[in-house]
């Protein structure tokens, strides 16, 4: 039987020498000892050679004429394959500087004349050995270098001696380095970390360092070129470097195209793909997060639920493409119609959970073909729902463009509001389409809540709401005031203003009704200078009949505080009145003390400028802060009307009504009680050294033009209540 | 030993001062072949290659009279840059064929070419021309006998 004889290719040698005798004798040497020769006689042509077919090993003359061994040496460590090809000098045993000089050009090894021939080819095998090996190692270095491409996988390793990073060629690359870059100092990788991962990352070191296992952490880093990516790493501490000190050696992958496509993957199971929206798959968890959040700040949330009215037979008249546009802008202005402060913005495509979802506030679903699922977690009072309902369905009420002309479409709103329509999201859920379809009965074209009381409300509050605008036009307002009694001379010292509102419509409203709306509104700021403005005037028609200067008490809110000037305004009302500022008295509530302490100071200090008094109303019935009493230039306290009527029979209240006084004493500041009703009431609090006091005992609120009676009356008949009991 | 060294590594013999136009006194003649380069040159031969050495001398006298004018032409035009490449590879070429007194002169030459000067060649020549004729005779001598 016959085996092909398959045989190694024979290592092969250039010999490069310009004498033909060295040459004949060298191949006469190597090729019983197992050598291919080829011989050039001078450098330009054992280039040729060389780049034509790369030898194992060249045997180089020095000396030459026209190109010498030197210049043929760094010719040939130039070419691709002659990186790593050993040269072998020949030379004179006289010439030990070429020696130097030919090591200095790259070559590997000398070998000098006369040739001895048989240490030539033992070192020549040598060398060759040397090279496989240096060759195997070289290939395999590549291909892990472009296994680890491919993974994007770079490794990197302290070099404690140098403090720095030592990276291989993929992980410079992977933090955007030039490839060639070795050595990276800490801070220079940690500048590329995002911010918010250096801590995780540098723990994550940490424990390696302390517990000596393979500790995994993924960061985020954004690199000199812009480029921002996500990075696996995995580091650890080894027992056994070179030197014999452990060494903290790691891998880095860049993962950034995987995390990509997880997101994208999440993106495409959470959301819808033509409106962009959450679908119905993020609802439960944000609805739990919702019940959670409202459980934990007593708060309450509502589900609008959308139901596109007759959208079927809409979207059958469009193409696919114009019906998904036409869904397209829906969801659009139903997004847009959600109140600014509640999340406008959209998550972004990466995010893709409820988290984010719910922390943006408010929050639109698509939830099947033609239903969309609102989620407000911004409102205050379940009416206040029904205010995003009427947005939602005016910013639908416009005609939207599809290429077969325009197109009106309307929906039917069902309304659920936790906790009273539903103890979880599921019921919550229920009710909202059990609403909605109360409102498609209904006629279409409008919103139901669950809870039939709150439709109620809804519409009172928006009946309220639209008179409420034209009011001050109509001149629905008046200005009544309630004298206020100084204790202690038994005189009427002041007048409080309070407004009262009649309209055609409604009728009498209460303020506890209506001034929130105003509030909300942001009628309050006009209807509040229009008070102000009222009250002056009346001061100057009560001085031009002749009646006693009396102090002014005006109430202000959140929103005329906080107008641009409003010192200013003030003074320039009463200045139009002629009314001088010393008789004016404003009472502020503590929260809106509360609410911005920096500002609040300026425009106090600059009413107290003025010669504004400033008192402060419902004292102890908000969050009190000892701290702001000091600060503000304040001139009395009022004490609520809540405390002073239990005060005869509740000693929990007489306490707190002793402690004011005494607070405000402390201070240096008038007490007032309001809502005194009885001479009970009365006597304790002159026992308790009150200054002053209002309520019905002495009057109820009077028309402005009734002043002059009531006070004429007050002189002849008082003091018709107790004398000031001795202490 | 000393002259075993002198051959070793072509120490050259100390020689008085000669003048260029009169022959050298002959001095202690040294051997004119190394036979240990030749013995190792005809272990080259195997199966199929039976006479290295011939080869090698065919070559070796092919090529050497060309190295001969080159000097000639050198000491002649006084380039001694030329004479340094020349004697050079003549002194390479006959140091690797044995031709060890041939070596030696060549290579007195190419120092004195590497000084920059041709002076002190011509005498050397004339002795290489009346050497090598001798050393050829000893090479073919040697070719002839039997290996040791």
């Amino acid at each position: 039987m016959n085996l092909p004889v398959v045989e190694a290719p024979l290592p092969r040698v250039l010999v490069v020498d310009d004498e033909p005798v060295t040459r004949l004798l060298l191949r006469q040497a190597l090729e019983p000892a197992g050598f291919d020769v080829e011989e050039a006689a001078d450098g330009a042509t054992a280039l040729r050679l060389f780049k034509n077919a790369p030898p194992d090993i060249v045997l180089l003359d020095i000396v030459m004429p026209d190109m010498d061994g030197f210049e043929t040496c760094l010719a040939i460590k130039a070419l691709p394959a002659g990186e790593h090809t050993p040269i072998v000098i020949t030379t004179g045993l006289d010439d030990m500087s070429s020696i130097n000089r030919a090591f200095e050009v790259g070559a590997t090894n000398f070998i000098t004349k006369p040739i001895n021939y048989l240490i030539l080819v033992y070192r020549m095998q040598y060398m060759l050995r040397s090279k496989r090996i240096a060759d195997r190692l070289r290939e395999s270095e590549a291909k892990l270098i472009q296994a680890q491409r491919i993974a994007r996988l770079g490794h990197w390793e302290w070099d404690a001696k140098r403090r720095a990073a030592r990276l291989s060629e993929v992980a410079a690359e992977t933090f955007g380095f030039a490839a060639s870059t070795t050595a990276v100092a800490p801070g220079e990788l940690m500048r590329l970390v995002h911010p918010h991962d250096r801590v995780i990352l540098r723990r994550a070191i940490v424990r390696a360092l302390r517990r000596r296992t393979a500790t995994s952490v993924e960061y985020r880093i954004r690199r000199s070129d812009g480029v921002e990516k996500i990075i696996y790493q995995d580091c650890q501490l080894t027992p056994d470097g070179p030197d014999g000190l452990p060494r903290l050696v790691g891998t880095c992958q860049d993962i950034t195209e995987r995390r990509n496509a997880e997101a994208r993957i999440r993106y495409l199971a959470h959301f819808d793909p033509i409106t962009g929206l959450p679908n119905r798959s993020l609802v439960r968890e944000l609805l739990a997060r919702a019940v959670a959040n409202a459980d934990r700040t007593d708060g309450l949330f509502a589900l609008l639920l959308v139901d596109l009215d007759d959208f079927k037979r809409i979207n059958d008249s469009l193409g696919y493409d114009d019906g998904d546009r036409l869904l397209r802008n829906i969801a659009d202005r139903l997004a847009g119609s959600l109140a600014p402060a509640g999340g406008g913005d959209w998550p972004a495509s990466d995010s893709g959970s409820a988290d984010a979802l719910i922390t943006g506030g408010d929050a639109v679903f698509r939830i099947g073909g033609d239903e969309f699922l609102i989620v407000l977690t911004s409102i205050r009072r379940p009416e206040d729902s029904a205010l995003q309902a009427e947005q939602a369905a005016a910013a639908l009420s416009r005609p939207f463009t599809t290429a077969s002309g325009d197109v009106s479409v309307t929906a039917s709103i069902g309304i659920s509001v936790y906790p009273m329509d539903g103890a979880d999201g599921d019921h919550l859920l229920k009710s909202a389409e059990a609403a909605m379809y109360h409102a498609k009965k209904q006629g279409r074209a409008g919103y139901q809540f669950f809870t039939a009381a709150l439709n109620e409300r809804a519409r009172r509050r928006f009946t309220l709401e639209t008179a409420l605008r034209k009011a001050l036009d109509r001149d629905e307002f008046r200005v009544v005031y309630q004298p206020q009694i100084d204790l202690m001379h038994r005189e009427v010292i002041g007048v409080e203003a309070l407004l009262r509102w009649t309209s055609p419509e409604a009728g009498i409203i209460s303020p506890a009704e209506f001034v929130p709306i105003a509030e909300e509104t942001g009628l309050i700021v006009p209807i509040g200078e229009w008070v102000l403005a009222q009250a002056s005037h009346q001061a100057r028609v009560w001085h031009a009949q002749g009646l006693p200067a009396l102090r002014l008490s005006i109430n202000l809110s959140a929103a005329q505080f906080r107008q641009h000037r409003f010192a200013a305004r003030v003074e320039r009302i009463l200045a139009e009145a002629a009314v001088p500022p010393s008789l004016i008295e404003v009472e502020l509530t503590e929260t809106m003390l509360l609410e911005n302490t920096g500002a609040c100071s300026r425009i106090l200090n600059e009413l107290a400028d003025l010669g504004v008094t400033v008192a402060i109303d419902d004292f102890g019935t908000g969050y009190s802060s000892l701290h702001y009493l000091r600060r503000f230039p304040l001139s009395a306290l009022k004490i609520d009307r809540s405390f002073v009527s239990d005060v005869t029979h509740d000693a929990d209240d007489a306490t707190i009504v002793d402690a004011v006084i005494a607070l405000a004493h402390s201070l240096r500041l008038r007490v007032v009680a309001e809502g005194v009703e009885d001479t009970l009431q009365l006597s304790f609090l002159i026992g308790k050294g009150c200054e002053e006091a209002q309520g019905f005992l002495f009057s109820r609120p009077i028309e402005a033009s009734a002043l002059a009676g009531w006070l004429t009356h007050w002189r002849r008949d008082a003091p018709a209540w107790p004398l000031i009991r001795s202490a | 030993m000393l002259r075993w060294l002198r051959e070793m590594f072509s120490i050259p013999t100390p020689q008085p001062a000669s003048t260029p136009d009169r022959p050298p006194p002959p001095a202690a003649m040294p051997e004119l072949l190394d036979r240990r380069v030749l013995d190792e040159i005809r272990s080259f031969g195997g199966p199929g290659h039976p006479d290295p050495l011939a080869e090698v001398m065919e070559v070796y006298f092919a090529h050497t009279p060309p190295r001969f004018a080159e000097i000639r032409d050198a000491i002649g035009t006084g380039d001694a840059e030329a004479l340094r490449m020349a004697a050079h590879t003549l002194k390479s070429s006959s140091a690797s064929i044995g031709a060890a007194a041939v070596a030696r002169l060549a290579g007195r030459m190419e120092a004195i070419g590497r000084a920059g000067t041709v002076t002190g060649a011509a005498p050397l020549l004339r002795e290489l021309d009346v050497l090598f004729p001798q050393v050829k005779q000893a090479l073919e001598t040697y070719c002839k006998s039997e290996p040791s």
